[in-house]
């Protein structure tokens, strides 16, 4: 079963993603940080990672480049959620290997596409 | 090497006469053509007027063997002659007949008019050219005319230059008008050229006349170029013992031969009458035949195989004599009276002969006979002839005219004096007769004149040098230099002396001019100096007046002047800058080497320059650097102005404060405009989220669900309302529009009321402290500022405390104003995030939990600030934060 790696500390997003993932029968498991979600791959293999940019100590950014650094784990599709809207930070987030940048706010319907969309690719 | 001119001839009388001519002053007189191989005259000049042509030839051949000759060609005959070495000839002085030339060729001369011709012209030039090239020590400087007679007719004058063919002498010879044919007597002829001598300072041109037409003008070139009074001394000293040398051998010599001669005389008298040396005899006019005493054979050499005839007489008298010889003897016979006459002769041993012959008629016995007397007269005649030689060559001497000249007795009464020195004087000879030297000297003549004459008179020196000044006829100074030379018949007792005399006046005029142009120069020099003094009065005057400092330097970056200014602006006192650099004055390193450049730039370009630079003392200085130029445009002194522009450079940095603060908040402005649409978007994606989720899914989700969405939107609003409202507190400020409206009231009862509501936000919690300290009396301040700085702090407190920590608001009055502590016993600071939590939407590391805006500490900073208060804080993570706020209230 291809599970979904979401690495976010919002409480409030968590909850309301926890509500759409369920709706949409995706299994999925939550780290509250990056520190965290580095944990949970020594155990699980995901199919696919959702990540928010802006995380408590080590960021979203930090995290995605020490996955690319692991052969196994960069071959995980990543997608990265931000409120930024800084090129510069979203060129830096695609070079660094992110698969699918999202904006904040997102309509739900376009992440569950491009979580299928990426889902779907890996398989 | 002597060089000059050789000149030979001989005179109307038939004397031969030898000349050398040297450049400018020596004048050298030899007697035998036999001894000018002796000497190495650069050219000779021959002239031919009275010379036979195998003579002439002979003597061109020897003399061209030494040097180039120059001939004075008019013959009528055809002249033939072949020269050994390099010759030069050319028509000379007057000549009408065309010459040309050169080593080992032979050339005909004709006196044949068809023979000038361009085509011979062109031949000459080549020829002499030729000759220039060949002979390289003879070079081109003379220019030479020659004037040509073509078909009888047309004159065609062409120019040939030679370059130092006379060595220094430039010679010149040009005309258009018809030549002279008649004889030139070349002594006379330079004698003329001498006598219009122009004096020079560096050359002696003489002028060629003939005829009282000029021809052109010999250049004598003295051997330096700028002819100085030693060397004009030494010249004259030369010229006058020369002469003199001359003159005392020429008189021992005359006197000796006029001695010999006597002697000679006497002797050949006795001689006569015991040897017979004067002859008898008698002449039978009838037959022709003679008949002598044995002197008169000796005399002729001749006795005849059968007697001696008149005839035979006749053959041995030169041929030249004989027209006089014949006449003589006509003129006794029909005269009939005693008659006497000499006559050359030579002996058929080849002897040539002078002799005398005197004779009477006599009729005797129905005879006409002549009756006489032969003498032998070769040796009187040569003693006569060297005397009249002698003072021919004084005489040519003394009328050349080229330097005032005259013969002195011991007693200073006149002998003779020459032509130039009459001129000099403006006296006739006649009129000079009667004055003595004494008369003619100037009062103030010089000590040294009389004691070296008595020298000489005295025969303890033979000459005497100096200046003299002479009084003319017209009573004028004349200044001169002269040169006395005793001269001595017997070679040891002084006889006359020889003095020459220089006109110098012109020299001594000119001198007195260079004198009086020396002396406005040093006027003008002294009126410079003046003129500079009163400029550097004036500058001096203005400098110290001057509200700037102003300085002078050197090149060496000395100074050399500093006004009082300077003194003011470094403590230093003005004398002691004088003579020293800023270095020796101890200035600092930086400021030395910032000024050096500049003064060196100015240097270097010319250039005024100008910069600022601070001193030690924080004075600002604007310095201006202009450079000063001598007269050769050169930088000689750089005078700077300086400025205090200190107040000007507050205020500039002030503004460049300003401009910076502005920078840095528009910096921050665009940061936090970035930064807070960023902090927008999350609230705004909880809220899309849950209302999409609420939108798809609330039909068939159970009622708490449903209000925990509801609440989600609501709580994010709430945070987006309270975000709006601290970002707009923070423009206001920024903008200048939350202004401090102060207004007096209690302040611990205000601060009480603040700080209740914080209580109400707490709930049951927390443990609240509120302490007051002081005096409770009215403050004045705003109280809408004052409860935004309480409640932010105190709600910040609350939020980063754990359930039941301490949490205290502490006012007492400080130095400058009331001091209010917030303290809690929360999460704390780490020591990397303590100087950060002051910024804009920045959160701690440890409080990710706990909602906020990261705003509200940024808010309380500023609006501490702009109540001039001041803002602090002490924290440490796990034990709680302190912050200090002081206001002035």
């Amino acid at each position: 079963m291809n599970k979904i790696l979401l690495v976010e500390d919002s409480k409030d997003l968590t909850g309301n993603l926890s509500d759409l993932f369920t709706e949409h029968n995706l299994e999925y498991i939550v780290a509250g940080s990056a520190e965290e979600g580095l944990e949970l791959l020594n155990h699980i293999f995901p199919g696919l990672i959702i990540c928010d940019f802006k995380l408590p100590k080590l960021s979203g950014y930090e995290f995605l480049l020490t996955l690319k650094k692991n052969k196994k784990l960069s071959s995980i599709p990543f997608i990265m959620i931000s409120a930024t809207t800084e090129n510069s930070i979203i060129k830096k987030i695609i070079d660094g290997g992110a698969d699918v940048y999202i904006k904040k706010p997102f309509r739900n319907k376009l992440l569950v596409e491009e979580i299928l969309k990426q889902l779907k690719l890996a398989a | 090497m002597v060089r000059g001119l050789y000149i030979s001839g001989r005179n109307d009388s038939g004397e031969r006469r030898h000349f050398f001519l040297s450049l400018g002053v020596e004048l050298i007189y030899f007697k035998d053509i036999n001894s000018v191989g002796d000497y190495a005259f650069e050219v000779v000049f021959v002239e031919n007027s009275s010379f036979d042509i195998p003579e002439l030839s002979g003597e061109i051949a020897k003399l061209s063997k030494y040097f180039p000759v120059v001939i004075d060609l008019y013959s009528t005959q055809e002249l033939k002659f072949e020269l050994p070495a390099a010759g030069l000839i050319y028509p000379g002085m007057g000549s009408d007949t065309v010459t040309a030339i050169i080593k080992h060729s032979v050339f005909t001369f004709k006196n044949n008019k068809t023979l000038h011709r361009i085509s011979h012209l062109t031949e000459l030039l080549s020829a002499l050219n030729q000759f220039v090239k060949q002979k390289e020590d003879v070079k081109t400087i003379s220019k030479f005319c020659i004037d040509y007679l073509i078909d009888n007719e047309v004159y065609t004058r062409c120019e040939i230059i030679l370059k130092n063919f006379f060595g220094k002498v430039d010679f010149s010879y040009s005309g258009t008008q018809k030549s002279d044919k008649g004889k030139g007597d070349l002594v006379n002829h330079f004698a003329n050229l001498l006598s219009n001598t122009e004096n020079d300072n560096n050359e002696i041109v003489l002028s060629i006349t003939r005829k009282e037409q000029n021809f052109g003008f010999l250049r004598f070139y003295l051997p330096n170029n700028k002819l100085n009074d030693e060397i004009e001394m030494n010249l004259l000293n030369d010229i006058t013992f020369l002469m003199a040398e001359f003159m005392s051998d020429a008189l021992k010599a005359d006197n000796e031969l006029i001695q010999l001669t006597l002697q000679q005389q006497t002797k050949s008298l006795l001689h006569a009458q015991r040897l017979g040396n004067l002859g008898n005899w008698v002449l039978n006019l009838t037959t022709g035949e003679i008949t002598g005493s044995e002197t008169a054979y000796d005399i002729i050499d001749f006795r005849g195989e059968n007697g001696l005839f008149f005839r035979d007489i006749r053959h041995l008298i030169c041929e030249s004599d004989l027209g006089r010889f014949d006449s003589l003897f006509e003129k006794i016979i029909s005269d009939k009276k005693e008659q006497e006459a000499q006559f050359c002769l030579n002996t058929f041993g080849g002897v040539e002969k002078y002799i005398l012959i005197r004779a009477e008629f006599v009729e005797y016995k129905g005879f006409n006979e002549l009756t006489g007397i032969i003498q032998d007269i070769t040796e009187t005649r040569k003693a006569r002839l060297a005397v009249v030689e002698s003072e021919e060559k004084f005489r040519t001497f003394f009328e050349l005219g080229l330097i005032g000249m005259c013969i002195l007795n011991l007693d200073l009464s006149w002998i003779n004096v020459n032509n130039k020195f009459c001129e000099m004087l403006g006296y006739s000879k006649d009129e000079l007769e009667n004055i003595h030297w004494d008369a003619i000297t100037h009062p103030k003549h010089s000590r040294e004149e009389m004691i070296g004459i008595e020298k000489i008179r005295t025969g303890i020196s033979n000459s005497f040098f100096g200046e003299k000044r002479f009084i003319s006829k017209s009573n004028k100074i004349l200044n001169t230099r002269i040169s006395i030379k005793s001269v001595c018949k017997d070679g040891i007792k002084p006889d006359y002396f020889l003095c020459l005399v220089d006109d110098i006046s012109e020299k001594v005029e000119y001198q007195q001019s260079l004198e009086e142009y020396k002396d406005k120069l040093e006027e003008m020099v002294l009126f410079r100096t003046k003129q500079a003094k009163e400029s550097e009065e004036r500058f001096r005057t203005l400098a110290e007046n001057s509200e700037d400092s102003i300085m002078r330097f050197n090149l060496k970056f000395e100074h050399l002047y500093v006004n009082r200014v300077v003194e003011m602006q470094t403590g230093i006192k003005q004398h002691d800058f004088i003579g020293k650099t800023h270095e020796q004055l101890g200035f600092d390193k930086n400021i030395i080497e910032v000024i050096d450049k500049a003064l060196n730039n100015a240097v270097l370009s010319k250039r005024k320059n100008r910069i600022e630079f601070m001193l030690p003392n924080g004075l600002w200085i604007d310095w201006l650097i202009i450079p000063e130029f001598d007269e050769n445009g050169e930088v000689k002194s750089l005078m700077t102005s300086g400025r205090d522009i200190t107040e000007r450079k507050r205020v500039e940095e002030k503004l460049n404060r300003a401009l910076e603060l502005e920078r840095q908040t528009s910096e921050m402005k665009s940061r936090f405009i970035s930064t807070t649409s960023h902090e927008f978007r999350t609230p705004l994606t909880t809220i899309l989220a849950s209302a999409e989720l609420l939108e798809m899914f609330s039909h068939k989700w159970p009622e708490e669900k449903l209000l925990e969405h509801y609440n989600k939107i609501y709580t994010a609003v709430d945070y987006m309302t309270s975000l709006l409202d601290d970002v707009l507190t923070i423009n206001h400020n920024e903008s200048g529009r939350l202004l401090l409206s102060a207004k007096k009231g209690n302040l611990d009862d205000f601060c009480k009321a603040v700080f209740e509501d914080a209580r109400h936000i707490s709930g049951l919690n927390h443990i609240l402290e509120y302490r007051f300290v002081g005096e409770n009396v009215v403050h004045e301040y705003d109280p809408k500022l004052l409860r935004q700085i309480l409640s932010n702090l105190l709600s910040n407190a609350i939020k980063y405390s754990p359930h039941g920590g301490v949490i205290e608001l502490k006012i007492k009055p400080a130095k400058n104003g009331t001091e209010f502590t917030v303290s809690d016993q929360g999460l704390g600071i780490s020591d990397k995030e303590i100087d950060k939590v002051f910024d804009a939407f920045h959160r701690g590391t440890n409080s990710t939990a706990i909602a906020g805006t990261g705003l509200g500490l940024t808010i309380v900073k500023q609006l501490v600030e702009l109540m001039n208060g001041k803002l602090r804080v002490i924290s440490a993570p796990g034990e709680g934060s302190k912050f200090f706020v002081t206001l002035p209230i």
